[in-house]
């Protein structure tokens, strides 16, 4: 009986202990947040005075894709701390402007190692509903995994198929043939950028390639 | 036409970045903005300055921005400086339903989670300027024959209309928000003319005399010299 007991207290001095180190990560997680809000904010602040400027307005709207991106991990991380779903803010987004400005920001990292970012258009002027930050999340993952762990220059095909937007984000890497390191590191981007556009009716999808990667995100139309 | 008033917007934020770049961006969009680090200035600034809005962040050095919301929301708008309507938009890092409600409970018009769109933040302010415009429109002040229109800087005596400068306009606002109470000449200079020490009384003493020769066609007398202490609007109502 009173080894019944004993073992009771010890299990439940072990989850108060549980319970203690849970919370204080909690803690720790919440502090990173804070600390991650404030310097978002100005950032985003600061974009928003430096697009009034006509000869800065390209660089503040390539840099603003990229902020969206930490913006989306920041919702992510306060969602993953309360244990609720992140908040969605959907809206209608002209989507060859928005891409454009990313793939310029990413554009300036590829010419770096001798290679490049560019968008094929030719969907014309379509807009789509979504939160314009899980976009940048999305399209922010699929580039940086084109360069990342692809090769050769990176295209962005922009066209409709069947009321949706397609968006082939293609490189002339090794693919996702190997199976090691590299298809897992892609994997992890595939997944987030996969949830980033769940929200707004989207998908992503690996493409057959003999050569090279591709990956597509699709997304319904915005036509009101 | 009369030129629309430019608004006075307050920011209390203690982050030195957030607070310069969107008092930066206000500015540009056509307010005057005054920013204060904590709480305690920015209750200060609110009496002082008296602005159109507050934009007032939650997590302040030397206290919660809630405090700041009670303050304003329990004045009663007459011994004190305070405005209990002032339009005042909540920013906060907390974006969780009890957290937004706490604030709306406590007086918060608006509630806005950072990061936050600097244009959805803008239209918020319009828009709750736009609100309190509407209130302000049913806030003639009669004292006597002499009629303040607050929205639209319009003072009328005996139905004359009477053309006053800014400075005597506001002069005359605050005198009538409590006509026959002695206004300091401190308390002026700082509530019209935002000196938040005592300065020369010299320009004080100027406009008031132009303000009461404006008004000078009333068998009652407005602007009285309170010799030593400051002036008052009318002995009697």
């Amino acid at each position: 009986m009173i080894a019944v007991a004993g073992a009771g207290w010890a299990v439940a001095a072990a989850l108060g202990l549980v319970a203690l180190g849970l919370g204080s990560r909690l803690e720790l997680v919440a502090r990173a947040e804070h600390e991650l809000r404030g310097p978002i904010t100005a950032l985003s602040l600061a974009l928003e005075g430096l697009k009034r400027d006509p000869t800065r307005r390209e660089l503040a709207e390539a840099l603003e894709t990229q902020l969206d991106r930490a913006q989306a991990g920041l919702v992510d991380l306060g969602a993953a701390r309360s244990g609720r779903r992140a908040t969605e803010r959907p809206a209608r987004l002209p989507l060859e402007r928005y891409l454009r400005h990313a793939a310029a920001g990413w554009d300036a990292v590829a010419r770096r190692e001798g290679r490049s970012v560019s968008v094929a258009w030719s969907a014309g002027p379509i807009a789509v509903c979504a939160d314009r930050r899980r976009i940048g999340q999305a399209i922010g993952n699929l580039v940086a995994n084109a360069l990342e762990h692809g090769g050769g220059d990176v295209t962005l095909h922009g066209h409709r198929l069947a009321g949706r937007l397609r968006l082939d984000v293609e490189d002339a890497g090794s693919g996702f043939r190997d199976g090691g390191e590299r298809s897992r590191d892609r994997g992890r981007g595939l997944a987030i950028a996969a949830r980033a556009v769940e929200a707004a009716g989207g998908s992503v999808t690996v493409l057959p390639r003999a050569n090279g990667a591709a990956v597509a995100l699709e997304l319904p139309l915005d036509e009101s | 036409m009369e030129a629309e008033r430019q608004r006075s917007l307050l920011i209390v934020e203690d982050d030195e970045a957030t607070s310069a770049f969107l008092a930066d961006n206000l500015t540009a969009d056509g307010f005057r903005v005054a920013t204060a680090a904590t709480a305690s200035e920015g209750l200060r600034a609110i009496e002082v300055r008296r602005p159109d809005l507050v934009v007032l962040d939650l997590v302040l050095g030397d206290g919660n921005g809630l405090l700041v919301l009670d303050r304003v929301r329990s004045a009663d708008g007459l011994a004190s400086r305070l405005d209990p309507d002032l339009p005042m938009i909540v920013l906060s890092g907390r974006s969780g339903e009890a957290d937004r409600i706490r604030g709306f409970s406590r007086g918060a018009d608006d509630y806005v989670v950072k990061p936050f769109s600097y244009s959805e933040l803008l239209a918020r302010v319009h828009s709750l300027i736009r609100r309190a415009d509407g209130r302000q429109t049913r806030g003639v002040m009669r004292i006597g024959e002499l009629t303040i229109d607050p929205q639209t800087r319009a003072v009328r005596l005996a139905g004359r209309p009477v053309h006053l400068s800014a400075k005597e306009f506001a002069l005359l606002q605050a005198l009538a928000a409590e006509p026959r109470r002695v206004c300091g000449k401190t308390e002026l200079l700082r509530d019209v003319w935002g000196y938040i020490s005592i300065g020369n009384t010299r320009t004080l003493d100027a406009h008031a005399c132009r303000l009461r020769k404006k008004l000078a066609g009333s068998p009652r007398p407005f602007v009285l010299n309170v010799r030593g202490v400051g002036y008052r609007l009318t002995e009697e109502l």
